[in-house]
């Protein structure tokens, strides 16, 4: 299961997403997760889905591994649709005891549902797309602006880089005791809720201890490198707006009104 | 006993950064073999061994264990894996208990002993591994390196598997921990006719101890013979990064000298009874 994590995951390449600034990404999706939720009904999905896939072709990933990390959260997705579905208030059109499902319950399940699906999905075609090098440079930058409000902007990129980079390490950290950990017997995915919090001992235990380690071990090799901040630090690769932002822009400015123009046309569904 | 039939691994199939690991492995140990198992870095020896106990499915072929097909259902994997001790590659990150004592116990407790016999194993097995009675009762982590890696390589030895498996044992040992650690391991395989596959890059450790030699390169099966008839094939070693015991590359030197020596050297003992009455 551990494998099937996609999220913080870069898959190098050259296409038109890959060479966007990761500012211009950024923006993109923050615009992106604003429109998730600002879609009131399913012509806007449909829209919303074209443009996705427009750009998963675009950046030449394989649309099975972007599906692929649904996985470790599918059980999240059906149990947020039940919920919707069941809980619901509303226009009774189905009951059973005490279970009864609503218009109102189908409608809210399906949207909450996409807006899982589509708020994963967009943000890992980000992160599989941009390096979380060049990712953390762009929220810098876009942060400076607050410098003067004494919001550490470089310290918070920082602290995403580096929790970014050992996503991966602490997967395969947390796989290799639990491989361990099952060669001495423990019966990980078996037994009860109870027998099974208990199993997590012999897991989560190493698991904290060799990530403080790391971090303390991380701690001392920056220092030893004169790490002091971002005061006076300059970069290696400089970031620049190009052609392809620009395209990025007005691809997004024009998803965006077909979006508000959607939402105006056909109302809320 | 241990029998692995066109066997590949592929980490990370279908992803951008697939990688296999073993292609097409076939061998054969038998019951109470010593096998050392030599290759350069990534040549897929962790790999191969996790596969022996289950940790890893393999994507093709067949792993049989004692005649039991791992990939059956009705084979119980608990059961495989207290058979095939596996200690895994720099073990010391699976010590989780309060006192040392308590984390050697984990293994013989998982299959169901009696807390008295596991704690008998766990006295037994600290002892085999050199760790002084004093430290049973501290903190795994007040432990030094070498001392948890004792630790660790003990918590396996307490579930007396038939089949033992050590990856890298010795690596960051001294030198005087090392041998003794090993020597333990001969000994017990010698008298409990325990199956031994002990990964190393010592070729001076391989040479010394083992039955056979099982030489991995690029996730294939490169040679699998006695140790003379592997490091006879020293340009071939030297080609994909391994190396043959340095005392065989000594006397391969004395003989280009032309020194009187036979081929095969590839333990100090050997060697000495040979030069030994040329001396004197
Ligand atoms: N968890 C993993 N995910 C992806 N690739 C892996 C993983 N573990 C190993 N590999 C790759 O599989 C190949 C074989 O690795 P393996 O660990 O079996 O090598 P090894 O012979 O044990 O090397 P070493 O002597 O360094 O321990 C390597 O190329 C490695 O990069
Ligand atoms: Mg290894």
């Amino acid at each position: 299961m551990l494998k099937d994590i996609t999220l913080g995951q870069y898959f190098p390449g050259d296409s038109f997403i890959h060479r966007l600034d990761p500012r211009t990404k950024i923006l993109i999706i923050i615009a992106y997760v604003v429109m998730v939720f600002l879609i009131q009904n399913f012509i806007g999905y449909l829209a919303l889905a074209l443009f996705l896939a427009l750009c998963v072709a675009v950046s030449g990933i394989s649309p099975k591994y972007l599906i692929r990390g649904l996985k470790p959260i599918l059980v999240f997705i059906v149990f947020t649709g039940i919920f919707n579905l069941f809980l619901t208030p509303g226009e009774e059109i189905w009951r059973w005891g005490f279970l009864k499902i609503t218009v109102e319950g189908v409608r809210f399940a399906a949207f909450m549902v996409l807006r899982l699906i589509f708020l994963i999905l967009g943000t890992s075609l980000l992160t599989l797309t941009t390096s979380p090098i060049a990712l953390t440079d762009g929220m810098e930058r876009l942060l400076s602006p607050f410098k003067k409000v004494h919001l550490p902007s470089h310290e918070i990129a920082m602290m995403m880089t580096i929790a970014l980079r050992f996503i991966p390490t602490l997967l395969d950290e947390t796989d290799k005791i639990m491989k361990a950990q099952s060669a001495r017997g423990a019966s990980i995915d078996s037994g009860g809720i109870f027998s099974r919090a208990k199993a997590m001992v012999p897991i989560l235990i190493p698991l904290f201890i060799s990530a403080f380690r790391r971090a303390d071990e991380l701690a001392t090799a920056m220092e030893c490198r004169c790490y002091r901040g971002g005061e006076g630090r300059t970069r290696l690769y400089e970031l620049k707006f190009g052609a392809v932002d620009v395209l990025g822009w007005i691809y997004m400015a024009v998803l965006l009104a077909a979006v508000i123009a959607i939402n105006m046309i056909f109302g809320k569904f | 006993m241990i029998k692995l039939e066109n066997v590949s691994y592929t980490y990370m199939s279908g992803g951008p950064f697939e990688k296999k690991a073993l292609d097409g492995v076939s061998l054969h140990i038998n019951e109470g073999e010593f096998i050392g198992v030599i290759g350069h870095t990534g040549s897929g020896k962790s790999t191969m061994i996790q596969l022996l106990n289950g940790l890893l499915k393999p994507e093709s072929g067949k792993v049989i264990i004692d005649g039991q097909d791992l990939s059956e259902k009705k084979v119980n994997i608990r059961d495989i894996r207290f058979k095939v001790g596996l200690c895994m590659q720099y073990p010391e990150y699976q010590l989780f208990e309060e006192t040392v004592l308590k984390d050697i116990c984990f293994g013989p407790l998982n299959m169901g002993l009696s807390q008295k016999e596991a704690e008998e194993r766990a006295k037994f097995a600290a002892n085999m591994t050199g760790l002084p009675e004093e430290l049973l009762d501290k903190s795994p982590f007040d432990l030094s390196g070498g001392q948890k890696r004792r630790a660790a390589i003990a918590g396996i030895l307490a579930m007396e598997p038939k089949v033992l498996i050590l990856d890298e044992p010795t690596a960051g040992l001294d030198p005087a921990g090392r041998d003794e650690i090993l020597f333990k391991i001969r000994d017990m395989h010698k008298r409990m006719k325990l199956t031994v596959l002990l990964v190393s890059h010592s070729m001076e450790d391989v040479a010394k101890l083992a039955d056979r030699i099982l030489v991995l390169n690029g996730g294939r099966v490169e040679m699998f013979g006695r140790p003379r008839e592997v490091f006879a094939q020293s340009a071939r070693l030297r080609e994909i990064g391994l190396n043959v015991p340095q005392i065989t590359m000594a006397a391969d030197r004395l003989r280009a000298a032309g020194v009187d020596i036979p081929e095969g050297i590839y333990t100090v003992g050997d060697c000495y009874r040979i030069l030994l009455p040329m001396l004197t």
